[in-house]
């Protein structure tokens, strides 16, 4: 990635954090949610800081220090078993580690991951603090049924009425229409940027690098400032793709890889594939807050509706495993990817399960070279460089004989 | 062990055959032989499902419990990872066999992130219907009764589909008063393991599972007899702790293990084995629109359950409850490994009956197990705690 909108993605975090400080000393109101299909703009409508668990539990692998906290949820009684995103986040509180305020109010948008349940009942139950639940039907037929997005309407009205009582201020649609279309521009510089990955080699890595730009699309969608951050990092990435220039002296192998990093060992991890000049020109887990490359857009002319069907329908969580097979199939045939990389990681299920299944399929129905490795996106003790570095090396290896003696056949 | 003087047509004459049959209901429930007869048979995988909407639309529903222990995996162990739950491996496992090959469709909900892509797998590798339902987990009926009810009618419309038989109002609460007089039935029957432990828990469970192996109308009948049959036994009279279950409602422990728990010197009191069997508490509404009554029963009259969102009524709090009705002297957390709803609801359990004061222990099972040893010896020390500590 270009170091310019790294810089400018770390510059917009860091103030995130510092306006939820901002909030703990002045008192501010603030809400839990969570990151896949939500509807942060709502909050944002009420100027209410929101909070995003996952967010922080990641910050605490990256830095190395969610095992004390993972341990600590443990001692409570939490499983090895259980998602240790969840068990970083409860460890956080447990331990009274960090300065983050806590929340006034937990909106448990529940867009296919069951384990958001489960987590936001702990948090809500940890603070004392009222749950306010968006249940979100699982896109179990091609389209939604209008009673799926009336259902949903139903439930952000009563959210909005749980703002209004909460801030005393009566809900302003416009200030939302207004907020939606900031989310709308971020949309499409997300879109936009996605899209300049086709070309050879891809200006930035979709899944490594694409973690600065989930920041801003899924954190602080909404605001204008990511629309800024997105208008000038499509422009970056464009004078990347007229300079031929990418994230590696040279792009040997286009990936597709699906499922979250191992936080804990994410440079570690990335190297692995940067040493085959291997780069990933799509990924699954940068669409879990929502999918935005096949045109979907939030709509200021509808608000409540168009979050309504982003949640329902433009996410990769909400979707069937099919459906995101159908999503890699995509990518891999017109982003050009070489291979398939599929990540397992035990705390997700939701991703994880059936993921054999899924190579089967790339395998043997599509002819797709598929690599499939396991570790974990929070919890260190299940990642093993030595192992992952056999897989890894064995991969690129066999995909480098291919090519060679393809090459000499032709 | 002779069962005698019950139904004969239905009933298998010992209590071994009926464990055969819950065990491998996909080869031989006695509801598959409607099959033949042209009835759709409709696989239903935990937790809950509304049966009553499958019997109106002239449809065979039965309950799925996966391949316990009596499936050998060769092919789902490539398609889910070591971390996943061993009934999705067997369930699949058992499809991949051909295992489901008198069945019509398999419905599958929104209990866990695993079931939901487990319900993808099995669609990609078979050509069985696979229907997918999303039960509402917002916890306020006046904004989630219209969709569920919506989803009910989808649900419907499908399975009639496969059936090719849709329903008359009437019907449906035909169905409904049959369900409920089956559960009322079922009920009764629990009342001789909770009250004095003249049927374990061990017992009734086959029971429960044999029933729904059954058409409901056979059940009924068979559950008439047996009713009858329990006045001939003796109230339990050992050396016992009373103990509550709690965790097993989804994939279930090996039927013998349930026996090795009771064998310790525990009377299981209450438990939830097989829960989506004994779902709603009391009978569903028989008059009125059908699906909304269902509909209805849902929230207002279902049990506390780890796969539904209820934060009205926290279960933890009901738990208490429950053991302090049955006067309890402890609380056997059995839990199959790698099933979340059940891991993460007992950090919870955990530290609320620790503040009541409440003995518990958790014991990880998984379904595919056939020695009990080391799960023995754990209870028989939990036991012996209560008992003389």
């Amino acid at each position: 990635m270009s170091s310019e909108v790294q810089e400018m993605s770390k510059k917009l975090m860091q103030d995130y954090y510092q306006q939820l400080q901002d909030a703990k000393s002045g008192g501010k109101p603030t809400a839990c949610i969570m990151i896949s299909g939500n509807c942060v703009e709502i909050l944002r409508a009420f100027d209410i800081q929101p909070i995003f668990p996952e967010v922080n539990a990641l910050q605490t692998a990256i830095r190395k220090q969610s095992l004390p906290l993972i341990l600590a949820a443990e001692q409570r009684g939490y499983s090895s078993d259980n998602c240790a995103y969840v068990k970083a986040d409860m460890g956080m509180y447990f331990t009274k580690t960090g300065n983050l305020p806590d929340p006034s109010f937990v909106v448990c948008n529940y867009v296919g991951c069951n384990v958001y349940v489960k987590w936001f009942e702990h948090v809500a139950d940890y603070f004392h603090k009222p749950l306010i639940m968006i249940d979100i039907p699982f896109l179990r037929e091609k389209v939604p049924s209008e009673e799926d997005v009336k259902y949903v309407i139903r439930q952000l009205e009563s959210l909005i009425k749980h703002c209004e009582d909460l801030t005393g201020t009566k809900f302003d649609i416009d200030k939302l229409r207004e907020i939606l279309k900031y989310s709308r521009i971020s949309e499409d510089g997300w879109s936009q940027a996605k899209d300049l990955c086709k070309k050879k080699p891809a200006p930035f890595d979709a899944y490594f690098d694409a973690i600065n730009m989930m920041g801003p699309i899924n954190v602080l969608r909404g605001t204008k400032e990511a629309a800024e951050f997105f208008m000038k990092s499509v422009l970056v990435y464009e004078q990347l793709v007229k300079e031929k220039k990418g994230p590696l002296p040279e792009e040997k192998f286009r990936i597709v890889i699906e499922g979250p990093p191992p936080y804990p060992y994410y440079r570690s991890f990335r190297e692995l594939f940067s040493k085959w000049g291997a780069v990933a020109c799509q990924s699954t887990y940068s669409t879990v807050g929502g999918i935005w490359e096949f045109g979907f857009r939030h709509d200021p002319k509808k608000p409540l509706e168009s979050i309504a069907r982003q949640m329902i329908i433009e996410n990769l969580c909400n979707r069937s495993l099919l459906s995101r097979y159908n999503q890699i199939e995509s990518y891999v045939k017109n982003w050009s990817a070489d291979a398939l990389v599929i990540h397992s990681v035990k705390s997700c299920r939701l991703f994880s399960a059936g993921q054999g299944d899924m190579r089967d399929y790339f395998v043997h129905s599509l002819d797709t070279p598929t690599l499939m490795i396991e570790s974990d996106l929070e919890d260190p003790r299940y990642y093993s460089h030595a192992q992952l570095k056999n897989r890894i090396d064995a991969f690129f290896e066999s995909l480098q004989h291919k090519r060679l003696t393809a090459n000499l056949r032709t | 062990m002779a069962i005698n003087n019950i139904v004969q047509q239905v009933v298998p004459n010992s209590l071994e055959s009926m464990i055969e049959i819950v065990t491998q209901p996909w080869e031989k429930a006695p509801l598959l032989s409607a099959h033949a007869k042209g009835k759709k048979i409709i696989g239903c995988f935990p937790v809950y499902t509304p049966l009553e909407i499958i019997h109106a639309c002239n449809g065979a529903a039965l309950p799925l419990f996966g391949g316990g222990n009596q499936v050998e995996i060769m092919n789902a162990d490539s398609r889910f990872a070591s971390f996943i739950c061993s009934i999705s491996k067997s369930t699949l496992e058992l499809q991949l066999q051909n295992k489901f090959r008198n069945f019509d469709g398999v419905v599958l909900s929104n209990i866990c992130d695993v079931a939901r892509n487990l319900a993808s797998v099995m669609k990609r590798n078979s050509k069985l219907n696979i229907e997918y339902l999303h039960l509402p987990q917002n916890d306020n009926i006046e904004i989630a009764l219209p969709y569920y009810k919506s989803e009910l009618s989808r649900f419907l419309r499908k399975v009639a589909d496969i059936t090719g038989c849709f329903p008359t109002d009437a019907s449906l609460s035909r169905s409904t008063a049959l369900y409920n007089k089956l559960r009322g039935l079922l009920e009764d029957l629990h009342g001789f393991v909770s009250n004095d432990g003249r049927l374990g828990a061990f017992e009734y469970t086959v029971y429960l599972r044999y029933c729904y192996s059954m058409l409901p109308e056979d059940a009924v009948t068979f559950l008439g007899s047996l009713l009858n049959s329990m006045s001939d036994r003796v109230p339990r009279n050992r050396d016992c702790i009373k103990i509550i279950i709690e965790g097993a409602f989804c994939e279930q422990p090996p039927i013998e293990l349930i026996r090795a728990i009771e064998e310790t010197g525990c009377w299981i009191v209450d438990d939830d084995f097989a829960k989506g069997l004994r779902w709603h508490v009391g009978p569903v509404q028989e008059k009125g629109d059908p699906i909304e009554m269902l509909a209805r029963s849902y929230f207002e009259s279902a049990q506390p359950s780890s796969v539904r969102h209820d934060f009205k009524t926290r279960r933890e709090d009901l738990l208490v409850k429950k053991v302090r009705k049955y006067n309890a002297d402890g609380v056997l957390f059995f839990i199959p490994k790698f099933c979340e709803p059940a891991l993460f609801d007992y950090a919870r359990y955990k530290e609320k009956l620790e503040s009541e004061g409440i003995a518990h222990l958790q014991i990880e099972y998984e379904e595919k197990m056939w020695t009990f040893e080391r799960i023995r010896s754990e209870v028989e020390t939990f036991v012996e705690s209560v008992l003389f500590w």
